[in-house]
């Protein structure tokens, strides 16, 4: 029975599965984001995920990354040459457009325009 | 982990809510005063009763004085509403008393609210469950032996309810409110019909208990005072404006006219009926029904509608005491935020609820219960002192803004708010004078020692702050950083051969093992014969004997020197029983961190991890350092010159869980302290810290054999013993978390403070 099924999921499924699928629905809101398990490497994206992690490095110039994720996959954004970046915190929602580059099985965009949405973890 | 323990949390707790699914949707009026006002209303079952109960004392004529008194506690209520239509607009964000005294009038003042409030909630739960189980009683009367269990069991009910959180409480809480004030409006009204006729007479109406006082007016103030049981809960609309629709402070002023009006009239329709029907109510006697459930029996005559009468009531005092479940821990995480209470006050739990909050609460409130043995007369008393000290410095408070922010059309405000607060003073004053004797004396001595609590714990944190935020850190800058390091040896196992790859990878300055059993020192030559071995003399406990010798070598080292103990041992099983077995570990590990200038080094190693084929004391490749901050200070830069000195592959700092502001605050202060390092910030959705760390732990894909992940934890060790519960429990449940990990190495580096 497809609710009985359903109930023992809500029971068992771990916290992240759980958030997995919040994020899944959340990001399927965002017009005409590509989920980042579908992004094709090397072509322009529009790519919408909540910041899981931020990344300071002071060395060599600076940087700061943050990392989206949509429930489906993970993806880092860079910016070079940056000390501060307005509104990146940990939980907010992230839409970008660039050119999706891969390395190492890592995605990632360099220098991304961004603009910040509401998200489920914005607390 | 097992799913089983899991599935049972889950299905008694519901499933762990993300952060952001706080956000609540704002509150129409008719939804807004149920929430708010439920406790205010659910006053007006005892109320009367109270002043009943104290002009019996002189006879069954003073009785009559039942309705004036009424009157003039609803004069008060006026009063006391108007004013807090001021306040409501003074502070559209919510105007907690608290916040109030302490912006305005200092604090001390803030103080004595927060301990009134803190009380207040404690009794407003103890006082509400306990009419409730009174109005069970009354409608079934078999059970009156009970009461102190139904009360007790009611208590275990609003507060698993309230563990779980609920976030369609607002429509729940409609039904029973506006069904309570429906159903005495029914009752007045029904009331006054039937005395047309001739009023019913109540069932105590042939009781003639002896006068033993003269009436008085102290007896009258007394009476008085003990009305005043009605304006409990008023101030709860005044915290609430922010759940309110635009315009949220027209709305909720709105909204305490209309309580005004019902409250009014509820209390003095009750008062009359009970005055008509001649109600008695005598404290001492065994098995009396509340005055409420005397009156809806006579007017009623015992029919569905008086169980209707009593089964509103109950349910409209289970929720008064459901506000102060709300209450109590959003106070509690105030006060921990502004320091005067334990941090473990300050955050949320699992389903976005504060537990800790409501599991103190919760025991504090049965104790109050059994103490008093649901004796709902004995615990008002206490009631009232902390209820009108809040009223009269918030009002005050609010006076003092009003003079500073000089808003248009302040005066009166400020003048109806003043007015307001000397009236609520002299009831104070009134209330404590009667009620001194029986429970107001209990009060008057718990405040003080409470202040004095949140006082110190409030200067403990502050110097902690202040010594972990000086420029001056002892030692001083250690760069370099020079490492020495003593490999305590149990056994000579497999984690003692993997805690020598380690140190050997790590080259330090000096490296040395030590043991308490001397046949071991063949077979650790035999390891590592590279590795001077030493058996310490005997005499005393085994961590007496280690710390004898990290003084004695601490004493040839330099001040900046790091000194580190590495302890490898062997777990046999995943859980919490194998810690508990390695008791004596512990013990030493956590005197160990009281010792000046030691650091403790974790190698573990579960048994079922060993691969006999690889040579464990090879040296990892790859050492993948990071330290755990959560704050740019003292503690964390030593452990970042201490996590610079393990030769690290790749080393930078991570913190975990931090909330949006907190992010933004710890990567300024970063960059400010010029620290060469990179830091992470990585979310924990769930503010579980231990699953977050784990998970990043993962990602470098740790074996313990050619890759190594070590956490480096600052912990600042406080001076007396007694004050470290206060601390970072934090780095104690990381250590426990990633214990059974593969390859995970954890090192505490405390940082002693002289507070």
């Amino acid at each position: 029975m497809p609710f009985l099924s359903s109930f023992i999921h809500n029971l068992t499924a771990s916290p992240d599965e759980i958030r997995a699928e919040n994020l899944c629905h959340w990001a399927d809101s965002i017009p005409d984001a590509v989920p980042i398990s579908e992004i094709r490497p090397r072509e322009r994206t529009k790519v919408a995920g909540v910041i899981q992690n931020i990344r300071i490095d002071p060395r060599s110039g600076g940087s700061i990354e943050a990392t989206i994720t949509d429930g489906r996959g993970q993806l880092v954004a860079r910016w070079l040459g940056r000390s501060e970046l307005a509104g990146i915190r940990l939980g907010a929602g992230l839409v970008m457009q660039g050119v999706v580059g891969e390395q190492k099985g890592e995605l990632s965009m360099l220098n991304p325009e961004y603009e910040l949405v509401p998200s489920p973890e914005h607390g | 982990m097992s799913k089983a323990p899991v599935a049972m949390k889950r299905l008694l707790l519901g499933r762990p809510m993300a952060s952001g699914e706080l956000g609540h949707t704002l509150l129409p009026k008719v939804f807004a005063l149920p929430v708010f006002a439920s406790d205010a209303l659910s006053s007006m079952s005892y109320a009367s009763q109270e002043v009943l109960i104290v002009l019996v004392a002189a006879g069954t004529g003073a009785l009559a004085l039942g309705v004036p008194i009424s009157l003039a506690v609803s004069f008060l209520l006026a009063v006391v509403i108007i004013s807090y239509r001021q306040i409501v607009r003074a502070y559209p964000g919510g105007g907690g008393a608290y916040a109030v005294a302490y912006e305005n009038l200092g604090t001390y003042s803030g103080l004595v609210v927060a301990g009134a409030l803190l009380l207040d909630y404690v009794l407003t739960v103890a006082v509400s469950i306990t009419a409730g189980a009174d109005a069970i009683v009354s409608a079934a009367s078999g059970l009156h032996e009970h009461k102190l269990s139904i009360t007790i069991g009611l208590i275990g009910l609003v507060t698993f309810a309230n563990l779980r959180g609920a976030k369609e409480s607002a429509r729940i809480f409609a039904i029973p409110t506006y069904g309570f004030v429906l159903s005495i409006f029914a009752l007045v009204i029904t009331g006054l019909l039937r005395c047309l006729d001739g009023c019913p007479q109540a069932e105590s109406a042939s009781l003639h208990p002896e006068s033993h006082s003269l009436l008085t007016a102290f007896l009258v103030l007394k009476a008085f005072a003990a009305g005043t049981t009605a304006l409990t809960g008023v101030e709860a609309i005044a915290e609430g404006v922010p759940v309110f629709r635009y315009p949220q402070s027209k709305n909720a002023a709105t909204t305490l006219s209309i309580l005004g009006v019902l409250s009014i009239s509820m209390f003095i329709g009750v008062a009359w009926l009970a005055d008509k029907t001649n109600v008695v109510y005598i404290h001492e006697l065994e098995g009396q029904r509340t005055v409420i459930a005397q009156i809806a029996n006579a007017v009623f005559g015992g029919g569905p509608m008086f169980y209707l009468v009593q089964i509103m009531t109950v349910l409209i005092l289970i929720l008064a005491a459901n506000t102060a479940y709300t209450g109590f821990p959003v106070l509690a995480s105030i006060l921990a935020r502004d320091r005067f209470l334990p941090r473990q006050l300050l955050n949320r739990g699992d389903r976005l609820v504060f537990s800790n909050g409501v599991l103190i609460l919760a025991v504090f409130a049965v104790l109050l219960v059994y103490a008093f043995n649901a004796d709902l007369n004995r615990l008002i008393q206490l009631y009232l002192v902390g209820v009108f000290i809040s009223f009269t410095l918030a009002q005050f408070g609010t006076v003092v803004r009003w003079r500073r922010t000089r808003e248009p059309g302040w005066q009166r405000s400020a003048a109806i708010n003043a007015f307001g607060g000397l009236v609520t003073g002299v009831v104070l004053a009134v209330v404590v004078l009667t009620k001194f004797k029986t429970g107001a004396w209990i009060v008057l001595t718990a405040m003080p020692f409470l202040i004095f609590m949140m006082r110190s714990i409030n200067r403990h944190y502050v110097s902690v702050l202040e010594e972990l935020s000086a420029a001056e850190r002892r030692p001083v800058d250690r760069r370099p950083g020079h490492q020495h390091m003593v490999v305590f040896v149990q056994k000579v196992d497999a984690a003692s051969a993997r805690a020598v790859g380690i140190v050997r990878s790590i080259r330090p300055n000096s490296l040395s093992a030590i043991t308490v059993d001397p046949t071991l020192q063949s077979a650790w030559r035999r390891l590592a014969p590279d590795i001077p071995i030493e058996a310490l003399p005997g005499g005393g406990s085994t961590a007496d004997r280690i710390r004898g010798y990290l003084r004695t070598r601490r004493q040839d080292l330099e001040e900046d020197d790091f000194l580190t103990l590495v302890i490898p041992e062997i777990l046999h099983r995943k859980g919490l029983i194998e810690i508990a077995t390695r008791s004596h570990l512990h013990r030493l590990k956590a005197g160990l961190l009281r010792e000046p200038g030691v650091q403790v080094m974790d190698v573990p190693l579960l048994r079922d991890d060993i691969d006999h084929t690889v040579d464990e004391a090879r040296e990892p490749a790859r050492n993948y350092v990071f330290v755990l901050v959560s704050s740019v200070q003292n503690a964390t830069l030593q452990a970042i010159e201490y996590a610079e000195t393990m030769r690290p592959t790749d080393l930078r700092a991570v913190s975990f869980g931090l909330d949006a502001s907190e992010t933004e605050q710890l990567g300024d202060l970063w960059l400010e302290a010029r620290i060469p390092h990179p830091l992470e910030m990585e979310a924990a959705p769930f503010r579980d810290i231990g699953e977050a760390v784990v998970n990043y732990v993962n990602q470098f894909r740790p074996d313990g054999v050619e890759r190594m992940v070590t956490i480096v934890l600052p912990e600042f060790v406080v001076k007396k013993a007694h004050h470290q519960i206060l601390h970072g429990q934090t780095a104690l449940l990381v250590k426990r978390r990633v214990l059974f990990e593969k390859g995970v190495v954890t090192v505490s580096v405390p940082y002693h403070l002289e507070h």
